[in-house]
């Protein structure tokens, strides 16, 4: 039969001159369509995440869910130093099941761009009640493991020397080595344990070298006034505002002015200087619609009005392709100060 | 296009009688997808039924709160409830209690992500000492419930004042639905160790959350939900508000002795914890956590969880209108 002429059957089966089982079966088809669409939009006004998410995909202990593997080579058995043995097994933890380790805190590492979590346990071999737990976030690029480590960044740190991004408390190690951001914490911070961690920590870069750990924008900040590992990165829903994707900060001191506040300083690259404009615009737009009000100051033809947003004071301009500002400055002083500096700062990086 | 052309021209009678074969076409899909329709939903097969807890707020008591200060738990959790009318005015003589402690994390007491075993210990021997039949601490943890229990040092603490640990396992929950919710519908329910309780005292330490803003006493209630429960971070404070209407506890303990100020919920660093040496016990779990906020550096309007548990009636945000006692201990 020509494909002509069973079209035309097909399209005609309405019609009187077609009849018998062919007719019937295409209506029957049609009927069984249109009545599966019908019970799938039907269907969807249901919906219960209870019977579609929690007995079937996930079993009710949380534990149960691990993924427990072996560690890759280069991590811990190798990496592992002779005063500490393995306490528990490795675990290995996926964006899907992350939660199960750190909860609430996952988003942090979820919205960063997360790939995986490997963690263990390890106990003084002199003692065996005083343990460490090691983490290695693997974040699959340097921004995103930067980003998670300035975001926890410990008011209390102390310095330790081990990579560009690196510090101690009085319990724990993080740092950021190439793609992975690494924590190792204990409850008993002896000095034996702490200095095993050192060890270990080391081992680690030395078995993952990271290369140089360069981020450019973190250059563009001028180092007048800039407080010392002040430095960070948001990757999403900067200030509030869900148009700021990338956002590097750091925070300024100005001890020498009449007021002595601390200000933070922002920036965003865009691909071009429009594309920077646009959302300079949108953010300010942003501000006005939640309350925020424009104030005059002699600046403004420099940097645009600042604007005053929940008593506090918002700047936002842009030089070439780059958004940036002052976010949430005590006064208009202190912010039109760090504005300046800024300003300057970005303008002279680009004739360098 | 040949056969085309020597069909028949469409008339008027035609039209209308197709016409109307694809409009019975059309009623009869509409019907049977109306006849297929499951006005219920589908439910969590893999129970047989659902279940609810019990009320086990006192009406008698009413709205009562303390607030002490120090820093020994055993001292201040014991002079708080004192304060109320003693442990006796809660547990009775053959009670069974349930202790809810947050065990969410394999973490040592020292870094505060947990109940600190200290306390448990003392409201179990409490409870005991008051005539309970038995004290069972109980909750769901985040990570493995046997090493969280293990090495946040509850499990010991428990046992040595005779209260037993109920870990759970697939078979501890059941299905349940609270009226009129978003979010808890068919969902599990760790509810195995309530089976014959009378009684529920919830032991929350002060945390922040870096979704919820803050983990307090109705935060702790978190831990009684089992499945894939962290697709609710996306609603976290309509589930806070909601599990604040499912469990109705005799009594709350905040212990805000040492509180997480940053990078919450697990901390991590010892530089996270703040010493601010207060124990809270209070009947309306509300207004301990509008309290609790205050340790955090927090309002209750930066928590939207309180505001919406006050509007409901669940307790109240203005925990001053409870007068509640204040002392301190050294």
């Amino acid at each position: 039969m020509p494909t002509g002429s069973l079209c035309i059957r097909s399209m005609s089966w309405f019609g009187s001159e077609r009849g018998g089982a062919e007719r019937w079966a295409g209506f029957v088809i049609l009927l069984c369509l249109a009545a599966i669409a019908a019970g799938v939009l039907l269907k969807q006004f249901s919906f219960n995440p209870a019977a579609l998410v929690a007995t079937a995909a996930a079993p009710a202990v949380p534990g149960a869910a691990k993924i427990v593997s072996s560690p890759s080579p280069g991590e811990t058995p190798t990496i592992l130093p002779p005063e500490l043995s393995a306490f528990s097994a490795p675990e290995t933890f996926s964006a899907d099941n992350l939660y199960d380790k750190i909860d609430g805190k996952a988003d942090l590492y979820l919205t960063a761009g997360f790939v995986e979590l490997r963690c263990q346990r390890f106990a003084l071999k002199a003692t065996n009640d005083a343990w460490m737990e090691w983490f290695v976030y693997d974040m699959g690029t340097l921004p995103p493991a930067f980003s998670v480590f300035s975001l926890q960044r410990r008011s209390e740190a102390q310095a330790f020397e081990l990579t560009e991004f690196s510090y101690q408390t009085q319990n724990a190690l993080f740092f950021v080595c190439g793609r992975y951001y690494v924590e190792a914490v204990t409850a008993m911070p002896t000095e034996p344990m702490m200095a095993a961690m050192r060890a270990m920590a080391r081992q680690f870069v030395a078995a993952n070298p990271p290369g140089a750990m360069q981020i450019p924008e973190l250059k563009l900040f001028p180092p007048e006034n800039l407080e010392a590992d002040s430095q960070g990165l948001q990757v999403a829903d900067a200030f509030g505002f869900d148009g700021f994707t990338n956002v590097f900060t750091a925070k300024y001191s100005l001890p020498d002015g009449a007021t002595n506040a601390d200000v933070l300083a922002f920036l965003e690259m865009t691909r071009t200087s429009a594309t920077a404009m646009a959302l300079r615009d949108v953010y300010r737009s942003f501000l006005l619609a939640n309350g925020g009000k424009e104030i005059e100051t002699g600046d403004a033809a420099l940097l645009g009005k600042p604007i005053n947003f929940m008593d506090s004071i918002e700047i936002v301009f842009t030089e070439d392709n780059i958004v940036a500002g002052v976010h949430a400055a005590p006064d208009a002083a202190s912010a039109a100060k760090v504005a300046r500096l800024l300003a300057d700062g970005l303008r002279k990086g680009k004739n360098e | 296009m040949s056969e085309l052309g020597q069909t028949n021209p469409l008339d008027r009678r035609d039209f209308i009688v197709r016409a109307a074969k694809a409009g019975a076409a059309i009623v009869a899909a509409g019907g049977v997808g109306l006849w297929l329709h499951d006005r219920k939903g589908p439910s969590a097969n893999a129970f047989s039924r659902t279940v609810s807890l019990p009320d086990f707020s006192l009406a008698s008591t009413g709205p009562k709160m303390s607030i002490v200060t120090g820093a020994n738990r055993v001292k201040t959790v014991n002079r708080a409830l004192a304060a109320l009318g003693g442990i006796e005015r809660f547990i009775k003589s053959g009670d069974r209690v349930v202790l809810k402690v947050n065990a969410a994390f394999a973490s040592p007491p020292a870094l505060s992500a947990t109940s600190h075993p200290d306390l448990v210990a003392e409201v179990a021997r409490l409870c005991l000492r008051a005539g309970a039949r038995s004290v069972i601490v109980t909750d769901n943890p985040i990570n493995d419930p046997q090493s969280c229990f293990a090495l946040t040092g509850i499990a010991r603490a428990a046992e040595s004042a005779g209260a037993k640990i109920a870990l759970p396992t697939p078979s501890s929950f059941k299905p349940t639905t609270l009226a009129d919710a978003t979010l808890i519908k068919d969902w599990p329910l760790l509810f195995e160790p309530f089976q014959g309780a009378t009684k529920l005292i919830g032991l929350a330490p002060v945390k922040g959350h870096y979704r919820s803003g803050a983990s307090l006493t109705m935060k702790n209630w978190y831990g009684l939900l089992g499945g894939r429960r962290n697709i609710f971070h996306q609603d976290i404070n309509t589930i806070i508000f909601e599990l604040t209407r499912l469990v109705r506890p005799t009594l709350v303990i905040l212990d805000g002795t040492t509180t997480m100020l940053t990078n919450g919920p697990t901390g991590g660093s010892l530089d996270d914890l703040k010493a601010t040496n207060t124990m809270i016990a209070s009947t309306d779990g509300v207004a301990a956590d509008a309290f609790g906020a205050t340790l955090l550096g927090k309002t209750t309007a930066s928590l939207p969880f309180i505001g919406k548990a006050a509007a409901a009636g669940l307790g109240t945000a203005d925990f001053e209108s409870l007068n509640p006692v204040r002392d301190h201990v050294d």
